[in-house]
């Protein structure tokens, strides 16, 4: 019975830690992909609403389940915009890499302070920035996404062969 | 200017929100009740200009004529005091920014001056901002009943320029006419092209304006003038510091129309240059009170 027990712990941690491993991968595919679309719905807006970026984020965030961006637009009175970004992005970021990070921290570093011109400059070039890493994490995922799930279950199972 | 004033209502909160926290915490213990101005100048000690004359402001609070103990205003002050009138961003203000002040709720008015950067011999945008000017706006309900009489015999209003200096009231003057005429059931068009007049935030004024009042903000005056001529039919319209030729082209058209113009101008006298021109054009028309 003990032994039953212990091959199913083994088995079932191996494959929870291999499950985790993909969806951590699939997760940030999606994050980066959702930042993609809040950063062309950004563009958007300061071109044509010409809309401040406290709403601005807090709309975007809302509607493209972001917390990065609501954080921000929450903290944006208190924190300044780049304090408020660089805050959201140490706290709900944990997801990113820190390629994707310093993308979103030309964001941060260079948003609300100049003309309409150069903001959209800026967007477009993070936004080309999000779109490799997306490229990445889709590569990654495919490849590296199963081969974490199978692997681990499958170390599990030879695990608890050899041990019993 | 007037003295009449049966109430007086002061929309401070939004003016010391925008203004930098170490800032605002003592323009609140100085309190807003004669407050006209604030002046933040960088490395120049904080300026507070009152209905009783112009302060410093120590750092607790107090006012002083002694520049050596008042509150030093630093580059951060400044650059967080644009983050708030910008609400962090500038790109949303680039008109206002090149026009020299930004309207903040509540009618308030900020003025900005720096380091300009040129395009083609025309002001683009400021490259650094060295002072800010925060100036409170002020609604004075019954302002203008001293005066209304004279601008309408309850058919007709007539033509009216309002002249005087700069922070004599023009503004509120004008905003508590357009209130009484609209209570009289005119048809009132507002023009307000630096947000400054009806102070309208997502279409709700900061003010009480009455309800026979349209308002377009934000643009050009001799352009909204035509416009509102056109497509509100009104009464009269009302706008706040002409001064240009179109607006007096503007105005020229909206008398021959057969609407009634009321307005203000910047000046000491009756018959400062612009304003004597304006008074010409709309001779024999109504009468100029100053």
């Amino acid at each position: 019975m003990l032994r039953i027990a212990g091959a199913t712990a083994i088995i079932l941690g191996s494959a929870v830690f291999g499950f985790k491993k993909e969806y951590e991968l699939k997760a940030r595919r999606d994050l980066i992909a959702r930042l993609i679309t809040a950063v062309t719905v950004l563009e958007n807006e300061i071109s044509y609403a010409r809309s401040d970026l406290k709403s601005i984020f807090a709309s975007v965030g809302n509607s493209h389940n972001l917390p990065i961006f609501e954080e921000t637009a929450k903290n944006t009175d208190t924190l300044g915009f780049c304090g408020a970004m660089r805050s959201a992005l140490n706290t709900h970021g944990e997801n990113l890499t820190a390629e994707d990070k310093s993308a979103l921290l030309l964001l941060a570093d260079n948003l609300g302070i100049s003309d309409c011109g150069s903001q959209l400059y800026v967007t477009a070039h993070v936004r080309k920035l999000l779109e490799a890493s997306h490229r990445t994490a889709c590569a990654e995922y495919d490849t590296n996404g199963r081969m974490y799930r199978n692997s681990c279950m499958l170390f599990g199972v030879l695990t608890a062969i050899l041990l019993y | 200017m007037f003295t009449l004033a049966q109430e007086v209502f002061t929309p401070g909160g939004e003016f010391t929100s925008a203004l930098p926290e170490r800032i605002s915490a003592c323009v609140c213990k100085i309190g807003t009740d004669k407050l006209a101005e604030i002046r933040l100048r960088c490395g120049a000690p904080l300026a507070a200009i009152r209905t009783d004359g112009s302060f410093f402001v120590t750092p607790d609070g107090k006012l002083t004529h002694d520049r050596g103990s008042a509150l030093n205003v630093t580059a951060s002050d400044i650059r967080r005091g644009t983050e708030l009138i910008t609400r962090c961003s500038v790109y949303a203000y680039e008109n206002e920014i090149r026009n020299g002040f930004i309207t903040l709720p509540g009618g308030h008015r900020v003025g900005i001056c720096g380091d300009a950067v040129c395009d083609e011999e025309k002001f683009s945008h400021l490259r650094s901002v060295q002072a800010l000017n925060y100036r409170f706006a002020r609604e004075i309900i019954g302002a203008s009943d001293s005066v209304i009489g004279k601008i309408t015999d309850g058919k007709r209003i007539k033509n009216t320029v309002i002249i005087s200096p700069p922070m004599f009231g023009k503004t509120t003057l004008l905003r508590d006419i357009a209130r009484n005429l609209s209570l009289m059931g005119k048809r009132v068009s507002i023009v307000d092209e630096r947000c400054e007049l009806a102070a309208l935030e997502n279409g709700v004024s900061a003010f009480d304006l009455g309800a026979g009042c349209d308002v377009l903000s934000g643009v050009k005056k001799s352009d909204g003038m035509l416009l509102m001529l056109r497509s509100m039919s009104p009464d009269v319209i009302i706008t706040d510091e002409i001064g240009t030729r179109e607006d007096f082209t503007a105005v020229e058209e909206i008398k021959r129309r057969g609407v009634s113009i009321i307005t203000s101008l910047h000046g000491g006298e009756k018959d400062t240059a612009d304003g004597f021109e304006l008074v010409l054009r709309l001779q024999g028309i109504g009468k100029c009170y100053v």
